[in-house]
This record gives structure tokens, C-alpha cells and sequence, in this order.
């Protein structure tokens, strides 16, 4: 997934912005002249200065497309496990007390184990042994505590 | 005062229970530093409630030799999976990782076991021999110095990335940035939170280090199958000392360096073998006679960085032993055992309780040596995951991941922090952004903030504050350096390339 350095450097440049005026927001110390936004203002005018010079950098030099995306990105299969592998983590994270680790963790391995082309039953069973190791492992070893979820009563 | 009370110290050490503890603590700190997202401060942590039952010596010989086997076992994972297993294995994992897919594993890793063994020793004979002179000096060290020092490992990010200037500054500042999340140590007020309670704390470390390098690797798995170079396995692991004493030979001005560098870096209070590993990198880059292969499989930067790491470790105890003032978390640990213990951290522990602490410096020697057995033989077992096709084997190291992005907080924010830092260090990947100078940044945004601001508090706003303090003003001049000599190198190159051009 390329971006043109142009496009980078306008996003950087407005990222900047944001960082530079919230910043600014933030209150001083009393009796300085400095405060919990000093280091970040200073960030945020690297960044707008960055994304000037990218930009700048990028039309004289750098031709090309806006974005260009590898052939893989346009496979449904292979999209579809790389969404899984970040969207899908995050929602596993949001309801991860409520499903829990040995649950959820099955569903997604066995799901990426599908889309990655491992169809044999066989790999539900890895994907089960594997998610279910690891949990007892970290709960009853390490005493990470683990939520059991759904499978509170089993586990 | 150690020859005086070796005879004593020897008979606390080789006993049979000893010998267990340490080898128990030994395959333990090689699990943890193994796992992605279990820390080796997680590992001694744990150890705690344990040596409450033990006597003195073998109660810091556990903990010591957790963190020494951790810190070095962290290198596995980085190797074989582009993972690291703690901060100190980020600055060199490309390395290591590059030499695996050049099917060069077995050297990568002997180079880390071997380079990790000197450096701890030779910081576990620093501390036995020079402890309480080096303390001094540490004390000197003030809010300018620390400022000055935290700069100095900034300007090593930008040594290290690989692609342009500009770049390396950007994901340097975004590293700042993100460290900048959160509650500010100054003034409690909360920072780019938007309103979420679990980001008061600010970014969890270790989340973020598993999100920046596993999630690229894995989306790539996931995305580029065609495009994945093959890993080639270790065919004998027994075979990694080959040719292995040539390269350290040849490196051994590059082992001393490091040592040296590391075990300062590690005496200093608030610097542990993260930074002492990042600034030795850079340093070993910056004196390289082939500083293009820094990033894509150099064998010096690996020596450099992995000597480093291992004796910060040791030096991390001059501090603790002497005043009482923990070198990193670790040591914060080791101080509240000590006192558990009756051995009260100061200058009269040495002169009290002579016998046990020397026993202590003998526990640092044999942790050290014992990585170089046992490291083999977790390499060993480890190899065998390189049989596995990488499309298998991602989904489980995902799960992995999730798992230890969790288990740092006990929170599912780090799973989260895990998945976007990871998509942000893909993009950036993508896009000929370096990912090291950002965790370099996360690593000690914090310190270069706090530093900066206690400084400008101290000084009234006055810039010379900065420079009127002598190691303040040798460190700036350093940093200066470090700046211009980059910059000097870049101007004279393009001047001499428009001459050719003229002519």
C-alpha cells in the first residue's frame, strides 16, 4: 500500500496542525512560561514542517499514482484475512471479557486458518489445542488473568 | 575487597541448591524472554513471593539469572519471527531477522548468545571491582545530563534509519508523540486521551512494540504470500559456533566498546539495556566501515547491541548495591528483596555483609556463563518453529500477540494499541518510513520530556542552564556532533558530486 509523498506529507502537515493547536490549549505552569503542550507544540511544528517538505519533495520527484495497492490487496481471500487479522482483532478486543480468550481466540485462528488456505479439519483441531494450551498456560502458570468468557464454566 | 572474601563467597555459590535454583530460574527467564509481550521485569516480578522462602544468595541469584536468560532470549523470536521479546532486542531485530531469511539463523543467533555472554561478564567484573567508584560518578548526573544523554540516543535514531533524513525525523517525532499520550508527569494534566480512561497511563510499552513489528509482518503473510523470501532452517543448531570465533575476533575492539558503553549506560539510574542497546547500535554504525548493512543482517551491529544489553544489565546493580537507587525496573525489584533480606542497599553493605555480596558478583558471573549452554540449547528447540510455512504459523502468532498485548495491563486497550501502532507501522513500512526511530522515541519520550522540562524549571527558561555543567557541556558537544558530522559528510558528498558533474 503506497502513498505518493505528496498525499503523506499533506496528512503529516494537517496532523501537525491538530497537534500544534490542541497543544496550545493546554495550560502553563503557574509562574512559567511552559507547560504540558511545550514539547508537543514543538512536535506538532516538526510535523507541519515535515509534511511541507514531503509534499514539496513529492510532486518535484516523485511521479506516480496517489496510491498504488499489491495485487494481493485485490484478492478477496487474502483481504478478507488481513481485515480478520486488524478489524477483527480489535472487535475481539472490545467484547473480550464478554467472549473470552479461549472462545474468540479459536474462532479467529480457525477463520485465518481457512482463509490462509488450511481447509483440513485437521487444523480446527490445532487451532482448538493450540488456543486452549496457551490459555491454561498463561492462567495457570503464569497467572495472567486471561478472561474466560463464555467458557467461564468449563475452564 | 572481593579476593579477600573469594573463599567464602565460593562456598555460598557451589552448592547443589544453588545449582537448582539457577537452573530452574535459568529455563524460566529463557520461556519468558522467549514469549512476545512477557517482559523480563514481568519474569522477576513473579519471582518475588518465591524468595521469600530463600536464603539471601540464592534469592538474587534467581532473580538475576531470570533477567539475564530473558534479556538474551529475547533475540529468539526476534530472529526467527521479526518479534522481539523485550524492548532491548528492538534496536538490532532487523538484523537478526535478515540474517534468518538469508538462512544465516545459526550465525545471527550465536553472534547474540556468545556477544550477550561477554558483555555480561564483563559488566558483572565491572561491578565487582569498580561498584562503588562508578556510583559516584553516576550521582553527578543531574536533569541537564540526563536531558543531554536522552538526546544523544534520539540523534542515534536518526543514524539508524536506513532511508532518508527527513523520514527518520518524522518517525522519530511520531515515537515523541505517542509517548507524549497520556497523563503529563509534570502537571497531571491528561494529554490526547480523548476522553479514555485507559489512556491516562499513557501508551502501554510493550503492546506497542508487538503491534509495530508482528502486525507488518503478519498483514504481509496475509497479504503478499507470492512475494515472501523463504527461511531457510538451521540444519544442525549445534553448528552455531562455526566460524563464530573469527567474527568475534575481528570484532573484539567492537565487544569492548559495547561493554563499556552498556555498562555505563546501565549504571546510570532511569537508562536500562533498551537504551543501552539503541545508542550502542548507533555508535557501532556510526564508526562502521560498512554502515549500509546496518538493518539488513550486520554482524557488528549485532555484536555491538548485544554485548550492550547484557552488561547494562550487570551495571544496572552498581547503583542499586550502593545507594540504594534502582538502575531500572528490575534492579527496583532486586532492592526491595534486598531489604526483605536484611542486606540493606548502601556503602555499608559492603563492609557488613562482605561474604554475600561477593557471592552476589560470582551469581553475575555464572548467569552470564550459563547463557551460552542453555542459550544453545533453546535455539535448538526454538529452530524447530522454522519448519512450519510462515502462512501457518501466522494465525498462532497472532494469537500470541493478543495474548501478550493483554497480559502486561490485564486490559484489552493493549490489544488495541497492538492492532494500530501495527497498522501504522505497516503503512509507514510501505512508505519508506524507518519503524526503529519510532520505538526509539516511545522508549524515551518520556525521559527527554521530563528532562527537558525539569531542566527549563531549574534553569529559569535559560538556554545556557544547558551547557555549564562539565559532563552537561561534554554531552552537548557530543550530540553536537553527532548532528553536524552527518550533515558535513552529506554537504561535502553533494559538493564533490556537482563538481564531477561540471567537469
Amino acid at each position: 500500500m503506497k502513498l505518493h509523498d505528496s498525499v503523506i506529507g499533506v496528512l503529516l502537515f494537517a496532523f501537525g496542525l491538530w497537534v500544534l493547536t490542541t497543544s496550545l490549549g493546554y495550560p502553563r505552569m503557574p509562574g512559567q512560561s511552559i507547560g504540558p503542550g511545550t514539547f508537543p507544540s514543538a512536535l506538532g511544528a516538526l510535523f507541519m514542517l515535515g509534511g511541507i517538505a514531503l509534499t514539496i519533495g513529492g510532486l518535484r520527484t516523485h511521479r506516480g499514482p496517489w496510491l498504488a495497492l499489491e495485487s494481493g490487496w485485490r484478492q478477496p481471500g487474502r483481504l478478507a484475512a488481513a481485515l480478520l487479522a486488524t478489524a477483527g482483532v480489535i472487535l475481539l478486543a472490545l467484547g473480550f471479557e464478554r467472549v473470552g480468550f479461549p472462545l474468540g481466540g479459536f474462532v479467529l485462528v480457525t477463520a485465518l486458518f481457512l482463509l490462509s488456505g488450511y481447509r483440513h479439519p485437521a487444523w480446527i483441531g490445532v487451532s482448538a489445542a493450540f488456543v486452549l494450551a496457551l490459555h491454561l498456560l498463561m492462567t495457570r502458570m503464569l497467572y495472567v488473568p486471561l478472561p474466560a468468557g463464555l467458557l467461564k464454566g468449563l475452564l | 575487597m572481593v579476593l579477600q572474601h573469594l573463599d567464602a563467597a565460593i562456598g555460598l555459590v557451589l552448592t547443589w541448591d544453588m545449582f537448582f535454583v539457577m537452573l530452574s530460574c535459568a529455563v524460566f527467564g529463557l520461556f519468558v524472554g522467549a514469549v512476545p509481550g512477557l517482559s523480563a521485569t514481568m519474569a522477576t516480578a513473579m519471582l518475588v513471593p518465591l524468595t521469600f522462602f530463600m536464603d539471601p544468595v540464592p534469592a538474587i541469584a534467581a532473580i538475576v539469572t531470570t533477567a539475564a536468560m530473558a534479556i538474551f532470549a529475547s533475540d529468539i523470536p526476534a530472529a526467527l519471527i521479526r518479534i522481539p521479546g523485550t524492548a532491548a532486542s528492538a534496536a538490532y531485530v532487523d538484523d537478526l531477522n535478515a540474517l534468518t531469511r538469508a538462512g544465516k539463523v545459526g550465525r545471527a543467533l550465536g553472534i547474540s548468545v556468545t556477544a550477550s555472554a561477554i558483555g555480561g561478564v564483563f559488566g558483572s567484573l565491572v561491578l565487582m571491582f569498580a561498584a562503588p567508584q562508578l556510583a559516584l560518578v553516576s550521582l553527578n548526573f543531574t536533569s541537564f545530563e540526563y536531558f543531554w544523554l536522552a538526546l544523544l540516543g534520539l540523534s542515534a535514531a536518526v543514524m539508524l534509519g536506513s532511508s532518508s533524513l527527513l523520514k527518520s525525523l518524522v518517525a522519530l517525532g511520531l515515537g515523541l508523540m505517542i509517548a507524549s499520550v497520556g497523563m503529563d508527569t509534570t502537571s497531571g494534566l491528561p494529554r490526547f486521551t480523548f476522553g479514555l480512561t485507559s489512556l491516562l497511563d499513557g501508551v502501554a510499552f510493550v503492546p506497542a512494540l508487538i503491534g509495530m513489528f508482528a502486525i507488518p509482518e503478519l498483514i504481509r503473510t496475509f497479504v503478499h504470500r507470492d512475494t515472501l523470501p523463504p527461511v531457510a532452517p538451521i540444519g544442525n543448531p549445534f553448528a552455531l559456533f562455526r566460524g563464530l570465533g573469527g567474527v568475534l575476533w575481528r570484532r573484539k575492539w567492537n565487544l569492548a566498546r559495547s561493554s563499556t558503553i552498556g555498562t555505563t549506560i546501565g549504571i546510570l539510574p532511569g537508562a536500562g539495556s533498551d537504551i543501552a542497546a539503541w545508542i550502542s547500535y548507533a555508535v557501532s554504525k556510526r564508526f562502521s566501515k560498512a554502515p549500509e548493512d546496518y538493518g539488513s543482517g550486520s554482524e557488528e551491529g549485532l555484536v555491538d547491541a548485544c554485548a550492550a544489553n547484557n552488561s547494562a544489565l550487570s551495571g544496572a546493580y552498581v547503583p542499586a548495591l550502593v545507594f540504594g537507587i534502582p538502575g531500572d525496573s528490575i534492579t527496583a525489584i532486586v532492592i526491595g528483596v534486598l531489604y526483605i533480606k536484611g542486606l540493606n542497599p548502601g556503602p555499608m553493605v559492603f563492609l557488613t555483609n562482605a561474604d554475600t555480596i561477593t557471592a552476589i558478583f560470582l551469581v553475575f558471573l555464572l548467569a552470564n556463563l550459563m547463557i551460552v549452554p542453555l542459550g544453545l540449547l533453546a535455539i535448538a528447540l526454538a529452530a524447530q518453529v522454522l519448519r512450519v510455512p510462515k502462512k501457518a504459523l501466522a494465525p498462532l502468532i497472532l494469537a500470541f500477540c493478543i495474548v501478550g498485548s493483554y497480559a502486561i495491563n490485564a486490559s484489552a486497550s493493549g490489544i488495541v494499541i497492538m492492532v494500530v501502532l501495527g497498522l501504522l507501522a505497516y503503512v509507514m513500512e510501505e512508505n519508506g518510513f524507518p519503524v526503529a526511530p519510532t520505538i526509539l522515541g516511545i522508549v524515551m519520550g518520556l525521559l527527554v520530556e521530563r528532562n527537558l522540562v525539569t531542566s527549563l524549571i531549574k534553569s529559569d527558561g535559560a538556554a545556557l542552564g544547558f551547557v555549564e555543567r562539565p559532563i552537561a557541556a561534554g554531552l552537548a558537544v557530543l550530540v553536537a556532533v553527532v548532528w553536524t558530522v552527518p550533515v558535513w559528510l552529506w554537504w561535502r558528498g553533494r559538493r564533490s558530486g556537482m563538481g564531477k558533474v561540471r567537469a
